[in-house]
Parts: structure tokens; sequence; C-alpha cells
């Protein structure tokens, strides 16, 4: 049971590492290059979803790129 | 031995015996640049964090000093993966480990881990299933990087990681469990340093750098002296090459040939032992023509 949650844990980590490392960073670049806004959505959101769903491929095709 | 030496008419037992001659010359020799290396490289990167967060150091030159850090954080570690510096059961053995393990932090690479695929790789080097570095094999310089950012993937080579099939192979299952827990203290971290107001420190000290480092030490140390036309056996697996940004930033891998034969000769001894046993290393049809 606890190695099932942990392997399927793992299997998320690319989504976890996109929604909270990639995506804050990209955010804090974009607003270090003056860029505050995406679509009306503010950086943050829109950072996140970007590489939280980028995480969801790589772990669908088992590749970043 | 003079280089230009003829030893045609030395039987191959006559001439590994003065391999071995040559070789004992530089073994057991305390490898004191590795150690103020290993442990002072681990030290500087570390002083990058507090010195470019309180502004003390600019983030772009932080950059550039934890790019080298981290790529230069192998080499020590991997003297100690041969135990240079002390041997098990020796006086010496607790600072052997000490720099194994604190040495390749930066890369998030645990030395027992490093070590178990290292000594696969020394007995199956360049076996297309059993050497665990096989997959950086490419037959260009450029498809040698794209091979490393393929090995940093969640599915290398859409299977299980070299490594990992090499780590159950020899039935050391638990490292596996102890990369686990080393990404995820490094994605822990990272994550808590962009949560606090840190994430450029954190993507510009610790991220970005691993991956330059990693590709640097996969071209260096994997590619280089391995690839793209050697084959398998003691004297065909590796080769001497002349790189053309010189021995120090290739890692000193122009003369690998000499660490494969003797994986326990130190690094910085490896030109030295490999000028004297060239003309040996030549006969034995050894790729010892480059430099």
């Amino acid at each position: 049971m606890f190695e099932k949650l942990f392997t399927g844990f793992l299997g998320l980590m690319p989504v976890i590492f996109g929604v909270a490392f990639m995506g804050p960073v990209m955010a804090t670049l974009l607003a270090e290059a003056g860029i505050q806004d995406i679509f009306g959505m503010g950086l943050m959101a829109p950072c996140m979803a970007f590489f939280g769903a980028w995480g969801a491929i790589a772990i669908w095709k088992g590749r970043w790129i | 031995m003079d280089i230009t030496a003829d030893l045609t008419d030395k039987t191959e037992l006559e001439l590994r015996a003065m391999e071995r001659a040559i070789a004992k010359k530089h073994l057991d020799k305390f490898p004191y640049l590795s150690l103020c290396w290993g442990l002072g490289n681990f030290l500087c990167w570390l002083s990058l964090w507090p010195l470019v967060i309180t502004g003390v150091m600019p983030l772009w030159l932080g950059l550039v000093i934890a790019t080298i850090n981290v790529a230069a954080s192998y080499l020590p570690s991997h003297e100690a993966q041969h135990s240079i510096f002390a041997m098990p059961g020796k006086p010496l053995r607790w600072l052997n480990e000490l720099v194994g393990h604190l040495s390749p932090i930066p890369l998030v690479m645990p030395f027992r881990v490093l070590r178990a695929t290292h000594l696969e790789h020394h007995k199956y080097a360049n076996n297309p299933e059993l050497d665990p570095d096989y997959g950086i094999h490419a037959d260009t310089a450029l498809g040698a990087v794209w091979a490393s950012i393929q090995w940093r993937q969640p599915r290398p080579e859409g299977d299980e990681h070299r490594y990992v099939k090499s780590l159950k192979r020899i039935g050391r299952e638990d490292l596996i469990l102890e990369s686990v827990v080393f990404e995820l203290v490094y994605l822990a971290i990272l994550i808590s340093l962009v949560w606090t107001g840190f994430a450029l420190e954190a993507f510009f000290l610790w991220w970005l750098p691993r991956h330059i480092g990693i590709t640097w030490l996969h071209f260096y140390l994997a590619w280089f002296p391995h690839n793209p036309s050697c084959g398998e056996g003691r004297y065909s697996d590796t080769r001497s090459f002349k790189s053309k940004v010189g021995n120090i930033i290739s890692g000193g891998m122009q003369y690998h040939i000499v660490h494969h034969l003797y994986p326990r000769i130190p690094l910085v001894r490896t030109p030295a032992a490999y000028r004297e046993m060239k003309p040996i290393l030549k006969t034995m049809g050894a790729d010892v023509d480059a430099i």
C-alpha cells in the first residue's frame, strides 16, 4: 500500500516540479524582464499552469524534450 | 621509457609486466590536490548562497562560479569511488568516504550510487547492455549532448534508467531508494527556496549549473574517451585524445586509457604514467596516436 502510494507520488514528480518550481521561476524571470501580465491573469497562475501541463506531458511521453 | 622504443620483440606477458612496473610507481600516492579540490570546491559552492543572497556577489557571477563548482564536483568523488584516498580498513578510510559523499552533493548524485554504477562501467565499458554509461554513446559531439539531455528524462530511451537497471542487476535496489531520497530532498530545497523569495538564486545557483555541469561531465568523461570508435576489451574500450580546450578543461580525460587500465592511479598522475606507458600501449594495440 505504502509502496504504491510512494510510487504514484514519484510518478507525479514532473507535474510537481513544473507547478511548484519551474512555473514560479519563469514568473519571476518574466517579472524581471518587465512583463507584468499574461492575458490579464497576472504571471504566476499562467506560468504554473503552463509548466504543470508540460510536466503532465513529460509523464505521458517519458521526456520533457 | 623512450617513446620511440621498439617493443615488438616482447611477449604480451613481458609487456604487461612492464606496464605494471610503471603503474606501480604511480599507485598509492595520496591525492592531496583532489582532497583540497573536493572539499574546497564544495565549500566554495556553499559560500555562494549567502554571498549572492546578501547581495555581496552579483547573481551572474554566482552562476558562472556555481557552474564551475558543479562541473568540478564529480572528479574528487571519482577518486574516492576507486578508494584512492584510502582503501577499506586503512586509517584514512573515513576521509575517502567523506570526500566521496560531500563532493558530489551539488550534482545531487549519491556517492554509493556513483560508486556502484561506475564500477559496473569499468567491468563492462562500452557493452551496449551492461555498461551503465552506454546511454551517452553517439556518433557526433552534438549527438552526445542530446544523449546527455535524454539521460535526464523521466524515462530515457523510453525505458527504465540504465543506472536503475544496473543497480537491480547487481542486487543494490537499496541504492535506488537512496537516489530517490536525494532527488526528493533536492526538489524540496528548490521549491522551498522558490516560495521564500529566492527563485532566481535556486535556478541560477543550482538547477541551471547542475544541468550544464552534467552535460559537460557526460561530454568529456563519458563520451569523448569512449566514443565513437572504441570497442570492448582492455586496450580498446577507451583511448587517449588531444582536446582542443586542453587537459584541465576536458577534466583530465586525455589520458583516460591509463585510468581504465589502472583505476587507482590518481587523476593528476595519469599524464606521467601515460607518457611512460605509451610505447607499451601502442604495441598492445591501444588507440594512443592522438597525443
